[in-house]
């Protein structure tokens, strides 16, 4: 058989970050980057008799996520422990949820080239994680290794999506997908940077046609969008080779190594996961009000397909540049914010889709931390539209207002870069290149209008870009006709 | 009975890293089958219509939902007060044999 004939399943688990002050079960503080082992209590480090409690932001922000991917919210939840001993888990537990998670039964659609395709999300269930290990950057660091537990304890979503993907590429969309909807909801900031939304994957391959599942493997590490794809893609070929070559997969965990583009294996399964479940006797089960599903429904924030249908039908955007301006909601407000204070939504997109989106990737500065603020550009855009300023100047401004972060209208004026649309001060212009270019005069009044395009070049050089070419356009031509 | 049997008992001692003895093994694979034979006999009732005791605290009176709190800072342990009872603090970090990344 060749690679054609196996077919790929994956399934993807997602880890995300709740946006929450504190703890999931304790009042430290969650933020990241503090000192090592300064947000830890005796909850979060399993001091003996400590009891944990349940943050009520965590669950609201967990039933946002869990409607906004369309499961149905369990109106009891149950917490249980996952036994098992790690360094970075100080109670020998974590508190997770098992056999009755906080929702289930979701799908995310995904647009495919082939048309619509839907994958199931299993369950979402919130959990605690572990504290961090650090490798380095100490000076016994070759014989020991150092826990930091200010992570232990920060609330966590696992999103568990059905085994329904069916290539590297489908599942690096649907983890896409994922993204972009729980950014919408806030329930994370998603930063995948800073670990606070990642992801591992099941995969197995099957010959095609069959129904069997193979062997999976469970990758971790996959904590960007380009090791996702990477990981999953390395990961489907070694099986394939393997069971070409008369091997067998077997079931274990292997890590990504994306220097080497390679996985390599972590430990087998059969030993290490036997997490003997059972309900966690500190914490009562999670009731959740119907009244507070629906509240939670009506409350949820526009998703990111919804709003791409918006812009599309009350602004008249093409679908591409609805598909980019929404591709986070802080972009797709920026757009907003500019397209409404400059009354011209299409120059809106465009000026964000190429200009702004530039500085943003040149800058690697956030949309937030931009010198120039959406109301700003629609200004800037209105001076356009008012024929106050031409296009090409419109693009220096912008320049200026993105290192001064000063108005453009401040600009124009400081810098006298004002669109010359005054009748007489573009008739002296045109006078002097006709009579500086006698020759090309004559061949225009002879109808050569071959010229005509230069000799418009050279009144908008003599005005330093400032002449309003369409009046120049047309001045230029009377007053040869006139000559 | 349960046929809980020192395999098991094995099993269980490894993923929890006790250490038993031969004879440990065995004298606890006997009280252990007695116990869940006890646990046996009990579920072996029929308890349909009988609403669950899920938890002491509901039993109490305390629904799962007020029993939430506020997310609102209240303030961690002081780093030295809580490294002075590790076996080997540093670098303000609890140290742990080298365990490969």
């Amino acid at each position: 058989m060749t690679q054609t004939d196996y077919e790929t399943v994956i399934g993807l688990e997602c880890h995300a970050q709740l946006q929450t002050a504190t703890k999931l079960f304790c009042g430290c503080r969650a933020s990241f980057g503090a000192p090592p082992n300064t947000n830890i209590c005796p909850v979060c480090i399993g001091l003996p008799g400590a009891l944990p409690v349940l943050n009520r932001r965590a669950v609201e922000l967990s039933l946002r996520a869990a409607l906004a991917v369309g499961c149905r919210v369990n109106e009891t939840s149950v917490f249980a422990r996952k036994n098992y001993f790690y360094p970075d888990l100080p109670k020998g537990y974590q508190i997770s949820q098992y056999d009755r998670p906080l929702a289930e039964d979701g799908v995310i659609v995904l647009e495919l080239e082939t048309g619509t395709k839907e994958i199931r999300v299993e369950r979402i269930h919130m959990e605690e994680d572990a504290g961090k290990l650090l490798h380095e950057g100490f000076d016994d660091a070759s014989s020991k290794s150092g826990v930091d537990f200010n992570r232990s304890g920060v609330p966590l979503i696992e999103i568990v999506s059905h085994p329904d993907l069916s290539s590297p590429e489908e599942a690096t969309q649907y983890a896409e997908s994922l993204k972009e909807i729980i950014e919408y909801t806030e329930a994370s900031d998603t930063d995948m940077e800073k670990g606070n939304f990642r992801f591992d994957g099941n995969v197995s391959v099957r010959p095609r046609g069959t129904t069997e599942l193979g062997t999976k493997v469970e990758m971790k590490n996959l904590n960007s969008f380009r090791f996702l794809a990477q990981a999953l893609a390395y990961e489907v070929d070694r099986q394939i080779e393997l069971i070409e070559s008369g091997g067998r997969v077997i079931q274990e965990t292997r890590l990504y190594d994306p220097g080497a583009d390679k996985t390599v294996s972590m430990r087998s399964k059969e030993e290490a996961h036997d997490y003997r479940y059972f309900p966690e006797p500190d914490l009562p089960p999670l009731t959740i009000a119907a009244a507070q599903i629906l509240e939670a429904k009506e409350n949820l924030p526009e998703l990111p397909e919804a709003k791409r249908e918006r812009l599309v039908s009350a602004y008249g955007l093409p679908p591409y540049d609805a598909e980019v301006l929404t591709s986070s909601r802080e972009l797709a407000n920026y757009f907003e914010t500019t397209a409404e204070s400059s009354g011209n939504a299409k120059a809106a997109s465009n000026w964000i889709m190429s200009e702004v989106l530039r500085k943003v990737k040149e800058t690697d500065a956030t949309l937030a931390e931009l010198p120039v603020a959406p109301a700003a550009l629609g200004e800037l855009i209105q001076l356009i539209d008012d024929g106050a300023i031409s296009g090409k100047i419109a693009k220096d401004v912008f320049e200026k207002m993105f290192a001064t972060g000063d108005a453009p209208g401040v600009i124009v004026k400081r810098e006298g870069l004002a669109q010359i649309s005054d009748v007489s001060a573009i008739e002296e212009l045109a006078r002097g290149v006709i009579e500086a270019n006698p020759d090309q005069a004559a061949e225009l009044k002879a109808g050569k209008d071959k010229v005509i395009g230069w000799m418009v070049g050279q009144i908008m050089k003599a005005s330093r870009g400032q002449a309003n070419p369409q009046l120049a356009r047309e001045t230029l031509i009377r007053l040869i006709e006139d000559a | 009975m349960a046929d809980f049997d020192e395999a098991q008992v094995r099993k269980l001692a490894e993923l929890a890293h006790v250490k038993l003895s031969d004879d440990e093994s065995a004298g606890f694979a006997g009280q252990l089958d007695e116990i869940l034979g006890y646990a046996e006999r009990i579920q072996a009732h029929d308890t349909d219509g009988v609403v669950p005791t899920s938890h002491a605290l509901l039993e109490a009176g305390l629904e799962g939902a007020s029993a939430l709190r506020d997310d609102e800072p209240t303030g961690s342990l002081d780093r030295e007060q809580v490294l002075e009872g590790a076996p080997d603090p540093g670098d303000g970090l609890f140290k742990v044999p080298k365990v490969l990344p």
